[in-house]
């Protein structure tokens, strides 16, 4: 089992606490994609698995060894860095050699045979003898990939490694991590502040909030139900609209108003139960429609033609949300819609702590155990 | 440059704006120089107010002459003691300072402080301490490790006390350009190197060091220079280029052949003699430089 586990991880610098009370669990094999806005402690939570920084309080364990104090080489774990860290005055292959027979015990033949074959997976045979001046953004990444591959580790641990590439070749190189890690099995954590890539790359994809894991599944269910509201407005793009009602429940049915506006919930029963009436709605923008005589009127004040999509951005009562219509709408600013959401996918949040109280469409997403290898497909294709 | 050929509309402007400088250049640079060169063709008497043209006799003189000779000889080895010294040292005390992390400011300020010292002063100062009979470090060494010191009078270590002294004195230098060198690694290639488990000394010798190869060829070049020129201080100091001129480096010749034997002409040629090597040296470390230094 070559897995990760923290236990109530914490890391604090000075008055910043940057890791607070992390629990992860990242199975043998999994792809687990730590997501996040900036700041909220990705980079720390790696470099406490790396061993670069020593926790204040918990645990690491790393193929069910206590690693919490070992030091980086001893760990068996390869990193690729956010800014690739590639030694400027070596060649590619030099990169890759270098520190490779202190961290492993690979003969001289074996090392030549794992570059080619790493140089191989990676297509950049051409570029082993030059330096890293030499190579484009891209070609850089990939060397870093490759210096991490041929260490042949317990676990790899990437931080944002395709950060710094034009949106092209960031999806190219999406697909071919992807397909290396179908193709190499090796326990990884992957860390992103872009969700989409999370979404596309992860088994599993973990929220990272202010320091604090807020929820890990898989990437639909994450989509479908998220558990609290932050997670609710970060998956997405653009995210879940979020609005404060008040929630009205008469026998059997229940429907939350805000302004003049009024949205019923399907099978209201299952809305835990919830002191007080105010509470958060939850509606994704693709999931409103135009409707004549909807029961929500939006008035526009930006449009957003994304191509496949026009993206309105509008209020409604006096909360700003985003709906996404039909391309080639024909939708002023100014105009006021009317709006419909579909019932299977409503939300409801608590207004104080932000964690999830309903969702109507409870059936979806209920594959909390899915196995850690999905089908890498997804993110292929 | 096609742009900018027609910003003035003669090069007479262009001029006027660099005559001061071209000025200054030429009053103290250039023709302090030619009139060196012109002094090494001239044997000169009366403080040079006479005057007689020699040809290449001074040069022809001073290649012929033993003592002379003997202080070319000994100044270059002096000057490859004292680069590989004090930058050697320099590496050591600029890679501790970069790995301590506490207390830092304090080790550096007691690192280059002898870098602060006028010459003069340390001279004086370290006078004292290696004094033969009186100084303090004369008598630990000669307690310590049974050795009879006395450099007033053995010329080795005459030697060995001036080099150490001008390595001493350049430690600071250097120590703040290779620390500045080193600060300029990034941090992601020494955590690279952690995980990695590579060991100190490998990291320095496989990636500080080529890192810093800029900087290290900076500090080389102005190492020898001052090998070469700086010490003079030093020397006249504590030896005065003694004992039985052990120490009478190249440019202490040509101060005692100019100002204590009024042999203008022949220290003019030395002074020639002198910037040549250098000027060879120099060019010589920058071109080989240039193939292994990582820019
Ligand atoms: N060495 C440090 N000293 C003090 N504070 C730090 C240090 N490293 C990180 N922090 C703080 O800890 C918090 C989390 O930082 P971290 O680098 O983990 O963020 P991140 O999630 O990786 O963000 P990004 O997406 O921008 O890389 C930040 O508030 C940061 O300022
Ligand atoms: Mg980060």
């Amino acid at each position: 089992m070559t897995g990760i586990t923290t236990t109530d991880l914490v890391k604090r610098f000075d008055d910043v606490t940057a890791v607070d009370g992390v629990d992860l669990n990242v199975r043998e094999g999994e792809f687990l994609v730590l997501v996040g806005p900036s700041g909220c402690g990705k980079s720390t939570t790696l470099r406490l698995l790396a061993g670069l920084e020593s926790p204040t309080a918990g645990a690491v364990e790393i193929a069910d060894e206590d690693v919490t104090t070992a030091s980086p080489s001893d760990r068996d774990v390869a990193m690729v860095f956010q800014n690739y860290a590639l030694y400027p005055h070596m060649t590619a292959r030099e990169n890759m050699t270098f520190g490779l027979k202190t961290a492993t015990d690979f003969s001289a033949d074996a090392v030549d045979d794992r570059i080619a074959e790493a140089a191989g997976i990676l297509d950049i045979e051409d570029l082993l003898d030059r330096t890293p001046s030499a190579l484009s953004g891209g070609e850089q990444q990939r060397v870093a990939i490759g210096r991490a591959l041929v260490r042949d580790p317990e676990v790899f641990l990437m931080d944002e490694p395709l950060s710094n590439l034009d949106a092209k070749l960031r999806v190219q190189m999406r697909a071919e991590l992807a397909e290396l890690h179908a193709e190499l099995q090796t326990t990884t954590l992957y860390v992103t502040h872009d969700q989409v890539e999370a979404m596309t790359l992860g088994d599993r994809v973990a929220v990272m909030y202010d320091g604090e894991i807020q929820q890990i599944a898989p990437p639909q269910q994450l989509y479908d139900a998220p558990e609290t509201r932050f997670v609710a407005e970060f998956i997405g793009s653009p995210g879940m609209n979020t609005v404060e009602g008040t929630l009205k429940r008469r026998g059997d049915a229940a429907h939350v108003t805000w302004g003049e506006n009024s949205l019923s919930l399907p099978s209201a029963g299952a809305v835990k139960p919830y002191a007080g009436d105010r509470v958060v709605l939850g509606v994704r923008p693709e999931d409103l429609t135009q409707e004549m005589g909807g029961p929500l009127s939006m008035e526009v004040t930006v449009t957003e033609p994304l191509g496949d999509s026009l993206l309105t951005r509008g209020v409604v009562g006096d909360t700003e949300m985003e709906v996404s219509l039909p391309p080639r709408s024909a939708v002023d600013v100014g105009d006021v819609l009317s709006l419909t959401a579909d019932p299977q996918r409503l939300h409801l949040f608590d207004i104080e702590t932000g964690a999830a109280l309903y969702h109507s469409a409870e059936t979806v997403g209920s594959d909390a155990a899915e196995p850690p290898v999905a089908d890498t497909q997804r993110s292929t294709t | 440059m096609g742009v900018h050929e027609n910003t003035y509309d003669s090069t007479v402007g262009a001029y006027l704006l660099l005559l001061p400088t071209l000025v200054a250049i030429v009053a103290f640079l250039y023709y302090p120089s030619l009139q060196t060169l012109r002094f090494s063709f001239f044997q000169t008497f009366l403080f040079g107010q006479n005057t007689r043209f020699v040809g290449l006799a001074n040069f022809t003189e001073l290649l012929s002459s033993q003592v002379y000779l003997t202080s070319v000889g000994l100044t270059i080895a002096f000057a490859a003691i004292v680069v590989v010294g004090s930058l050697a040292v320099g590496l050591a005390v600029a890679f501790l300072l970069y790995e301590v992390s506490d207390g830092k400011a304090a080790y550096l300020i007691a690192a280059i402080w002898p870098y602060a010292l006028p010459t003069a002063v340390a001279g004086t100062v370290l006078l004292f301490l290696a004094h033969p009979s009186v100084g303090i470090y004369t008598h630990y060494m000669e307690a310590w490790f049974g050795v009879e010191l006395d450099w007033f009078t053995v010329g080795w270590q005459g030697f060995a006390v001036v080099a150490v002294a001008a390595i001493w004195k350049q430690i600071g230098y250097n120590v703040i350009f290779m620390l500045a060198a080193l600060n300029n690694v990034p941090e992601s290639l020494n955590e690279a190197c952690r995980l990695d488990g590579i060991e100190t000394w490998r990291r320095l010798v496989r990636v500080y060091i080529p890192l810093m190869s800029p900087t290290l060829v900076f500090l080389v070049v102005i190492n020898t220079i001052y090998a070469f020129f700086g010490s003079f201080a030093l020397i006249d100091l504590m030896t005065q280029g003694g004992p039985t001129n052990a120490t009478n480096l190249m440019i202490y010749q040509l101060y005692r052949d100019a100002f204590q034997f009024n042999n203008l002409g022949l220290a003019s040629a030395q002074s020639v003699i002198l910037f040549v090597l250098v000027a060879g040296l120099t060019f010589v470390q920058l071109r080989v430089s240039d193939r292994y230094a990582h820019y």
